[in-house]
């Protein structure tokens, strides 16, 4: 009996090694559970739609910067091909802190770089830039939307405030979505 | 339970169809890329990562464990009340109750008179399990709300490379709601049957100066069973065998939590009373007045910094935690006619601790963790008294002082390619003990991952295994096991995760209880044990909700030693899926214990033994003078919830009422405090 049961476990795992191998990944790159950078990059690209930018020529690109994280760069320039918002075409940028940052129309910092961001970031609050970060306490403190996580699903809190001193329009939609802060 | 090897191929073949041909079916579907869901689908995407495994957040599929998450949103769906209810459904665990405590036995693992001192219970990353009898508290007993929890982190294997001692078998790790999650005013109440009653109201608000708040109060009552039957008191001196209103329940809870900027304050407290209608250890059956009767009382402040610098982040703990326990127990008075004889049996534990740690990002793909920890146990007192001062009573007060330090590196050799190694150094009073750990963990793609892990931990004696019954040998020493593991997690997008699991674990110098010195027994480093197993489970989420769980467990347990019983066989487990979990175990030899239940499949849940049961750790013969009263009476006094098959309440129904005021914001679903519902129940 034991034998038997042996032998039948060896095949039941040689069955999913084999099922393994043979098997095509159909999620691939779609959810990258790593960081969830994929999912982060459907965020910004859904923020995008629901803002904006009042400033800004219709017709003209929107620039979408990343920094400080290379993942979500690269999921976030794989999530906006072949999409646009509102007749705009999407570039993906991916900056250093001491980049160049007025160009961008959407920016993503990691909290990695946020610590020393604060001089940078207070410099940017009122250019029309939606500011995204998934640090702790970053859209009551110098951002605009905060991604977090809470009973295992990605949320995010937006300050409108910040919204308005950058000249950004936020939608209703957004806004009743999210976990809404001041300064 | 009537599985002949024909039904267990079937079983077998069944695990081999969902686990193997679902993914593969899944791979035909055309599925919709991230990008394309609508905002409000991006937000119902669950995120499988975990805290506990690593101290630190980190993905499940490259955390150094097999991982199980249950959320809010879980907890509400299935209408688990406690702890115990949630641990009931997770693969691998059995959760045994025997009308007083909850008991959980792990992959086969489940000692006779274990009051789950091998599974470490952490809230938000701090050690909870009282310094008394080392119990992680799952029932309501644990005197915290479901509806405070925001998920619920179950880490299989042992893990005292990074907590010391008690991360034996398992690591279950609650992380609690924060205000901002529970925006606004709620209050609710439910009435159900078994006389049950639940007042709860729940604050949370995030205040413009960052403060954020969550307060919660919750009442519960239950009458419990009105009339028990207990098949083996059957006579008309003891009530033909039923024990009448003794089964109710009360509970009140407190959860408040704190933060501002980095510092985080969250304090529960808890106090649980519950009748015994069990009789359990040789009490008076069916006694009325005094009931027996016991009386939890938890209370935990844990306060916590948490500061980013650069590429590190530092944390650093304060805690204090308290449980008082009191049960009371009637025994039958010297001569007939004579009122009780009633046991009052005590103990307080309160502990200060203090931790810190650092996580560092360095070159070479490395992550660096280093941290220590100081537990002084003020007090650690245990005590009785009896009705009759010529019955003298005992008391026990001692405390004690324990640290560790331990550091843990994770090396990203590839970008498909983790390496993990952790170790820990923990000094007792008496004794120092150093545990590693290791694991390569393969992740060919980003939604599945193969680990093989290696660890080693080790389970201090408590204070109640070494003082109570007065040991006369001071040489007990840890308890350890070693394990390997192989695992297998596959993500099939959103609907489907499939998991498999071959484990070996050996465990040395157990600490069992041994009878041959005497009527009380003592406590010694004697058993060995062996568990082998391989666990298959696969399930399917639809994007509406529902959820179909397949799991299949098959494993093998041994006693090294024939003369001891280190291993009881626990009930399969009770859960909200199928259950075809069929347990294979070889058996323990388990002479001295007198127990042949150990061996039976549970199959037909036969009624609670009032003779065996056994409430905490009571223990009314002393060897210096017992009643005799009680010597007539005296039976295995042995706390045994190995043999305590889970006493079942059939189908429960609850209707609740609850009225909630929010901010001008609308939360998403998932976020609402949930509704707990029994098997059926209507919201109104």
């Amino acid at each position: 009996m034991i034998r038997l049961l042996r032998l039948s476990l060896l095949v039941l795992i040689a069955a999913l090694i084999a099922a393994l191998i043979a098997v095509p990944d159909p999620a691939r790159a779609h959810i990258d559970s790593g960081t969830h950078s994929d999912l982060k990059a459907a965020f910004l690209l859904s923020f995008a739609k629901f803002t904006e930018w009042q400033s800004l020529a219709p017709g003209t690109p929107l620039v979408m910067c990343v920094a400080g994280d290379q993942r979500v760069a690269n999921a976030l320039a794989e999530a906006v091909r072949e999409q646009r918002v509102r007749d705009r075409s999407l570039q993906v940028q991916e900056v250093g802190s001491d980049g160049f940052l007025e160009a961008c129309n959407l920016l993503f910092i990691s909290t990695s770089l946020i610590q020393n961001a604060g001089p940078l970031l207070a410099s940017l609050k009122r250019l029309p830039i939606l500011t995204v970060s998934d640090s702790q306490g970053f859209a009551r403190s110098s951002g605009i939307i905060e991604l977090y996580v809470e009973a295992g699903r990605m949320r995010f809190a937006v300050n409108p405030e910040a919204g308005s001193r950058a000249g950004l329009g936020l939608s209703s939609r957004l806004l009743n979505l999210a976990r809404i802060v001041g300064d | 339970m009537g599985f002949g090897s024909h039904s267990l191929y079937r079983v077998v073949a069944l695990g081999v169809v969902v686990t193997v041909a679902a993914p593969a079916w899944a791979a035909g579907q055309s599925r919709r890329h991230l990008p394309d869901l609508s905002i409000e689908e991006l937000m119902g995407v669950s995120i499988e990562q975990v805290f506990g495994a690593s101290e630190r957040v980190q993905p499940v599929t490259e955390a150094p464990a097999s991982v199980t998450i249950i959320t809010a949103d879980d907890i509400s769906r299935h209408g688990y009340r406690t702890l115990a209810d949630i641990l009931r459904g997770v693969r691998g665990f059995y959760v045994s109750d025997d009308r007083n405590y909850s008991y959980v036995g792990v992959r086969g693992f489940g000692l006779p008179g274990d009051y789950n001192s091998r599974v470490l219970l952490l809230v938000n990353g701090h050690k909870v399990n009282d310094n008394i009898y080392d119990q992680a508290y799952i029932g309501a007993e644990l005197g915290m709300d479901v509806a405070t929890f925001d998920r619920v982190e179950i880490i299989r294997g042992p893990a005292s490379s990074l907590y010391g001692t008690s991360a034996f078998l398992a690591v279950v790790n609650i992380i609690t709601r924060s205000g901002g999650s529970m925006e606004g005013i709620s209050l609710q109440a439910e009435a159900g049957t078994l006389g049950t009653q639940l007042g709860r109201g729940l604050f949370g608000r995030t205040f413009a100066n960052g403060l954020d708040v969550a307060l919660s109060g919750t009442y519960e009552r239950s009458g419990g069973v009105e009339r028990l039957y207990f098949e083996e008191l059957d006579t008309p001196a003891t009530n033909s065998g039923i024990a009448d209103g003794l089964d109710g329940e009360e509970l009140g809870t407190v959860y408040g939590r704190f933060r501002l900027h980095d510092f985080t304050l969250t304090t529960t407290i808890g106090r649980r009373l519950k009748d015994i209608p069990t009789a359990s250890y040789s009490t008076l059956f069916n006694s009325q007045s005094p009931r027996a009767r016991t009386t939890d009382s938890r209370t935990m402040v844990h306060g916590q910094y948490e500061r980013v610098a650069g590429r590190t982040r530092f944390a650093a703990d304060v805690s204090f935690d308290r449980l008082r326990y009191e049960g009371v127990y009637p025994y039958a008075g010297a001569e007939p006619g004579s009122p009780p004889l009633v046991l009052d049996d005590m103990s307080v534990g309160a502990r200060w601790g203090v931790a810190g740690r650092a996580t560092r990002a360095l070159p070479g793909g490395q992550t660096l963790t280093a941290g220590g920890e100081f537990m002084a146990n003020v007090t650690q007192k245990q005590w009785w008294t009896y009705s009759d001062p010529m019955v003298p009573g005992r008391s026990i007060d001692k405390s004690s002082r324990q640290s560790g330090i331990y550091v843990q590196d994770e090396i990203r050799v590839r970008r498909w390619l983790l390496l993990n190694a952790g170790l820990r150094f923990d000094r007792y009073d008496r004794f120092a003990r150093t545990t590693p750990r290791g694991a390569v963990i393969v992740v060919p793609s980003s939604n599945q991952s193969f680990k093989y892990l290696y660890g080693r931990a080790f389970r201090a004696p408590n204070a109640y295994e070494l003082y109570y019954f007065g040991n006369p040998f001071t040489t007990l020493q840890p308890e350890s096991i070693g394990t390997h593991e192989l695992v297998w997690e596959q993500y099939v997008g959103e609907w489907l995760r499939t998991s498999v699991s071959g484990y070996r674990y050996a465990a040395s110098r157990l600490i069992i209880a041994d009878f041959s010195y005497g009527d009380d027994p003592i406590f010694i480093n004697s058993g060995e044990a062996l568990a082998k197993g391989l666990e298959v489970e696969a399930e399917v989420r639809s994007r509406r909700g529902a959820q179909v769980l397949f799991g299949f467990a098959t494993q093998r347990s041994e006693d090294a030693e024939p003369w001891s019983t280190p291993l009881g066989r626990w009930p399969s487990s009770d859960s909200a899926l199928p259950d075809l979990s069929k347990d294979l175990s070889a058996g323990s030899k388990c002479s001295t214990w007198g127990h042949g239940t150990h061996l039976q499949e549970p199959a037909s849940r036969p009624p609670p033994s009032p003779t065996r049961r056994s409430a905490r750790g009571s223990r009314p013969q002393s060897s210096w003078s017992p009643p005799p009263a009680i010597c007539s009476t005296r039976l295995t006094p042995i706390p045994h919830p190995a043999n305590t098959p889970s006493t079942e309440f059939g189908r429960t129904v609850r209707l609740g009422i609850r009225w909630t005021l929010r901010g001008a914001r609308v939360m998403p679903s998932g976020g609402n405090p949930p509704l707990r519902s029994a098997d059926d129940s209507h919201e109104n």
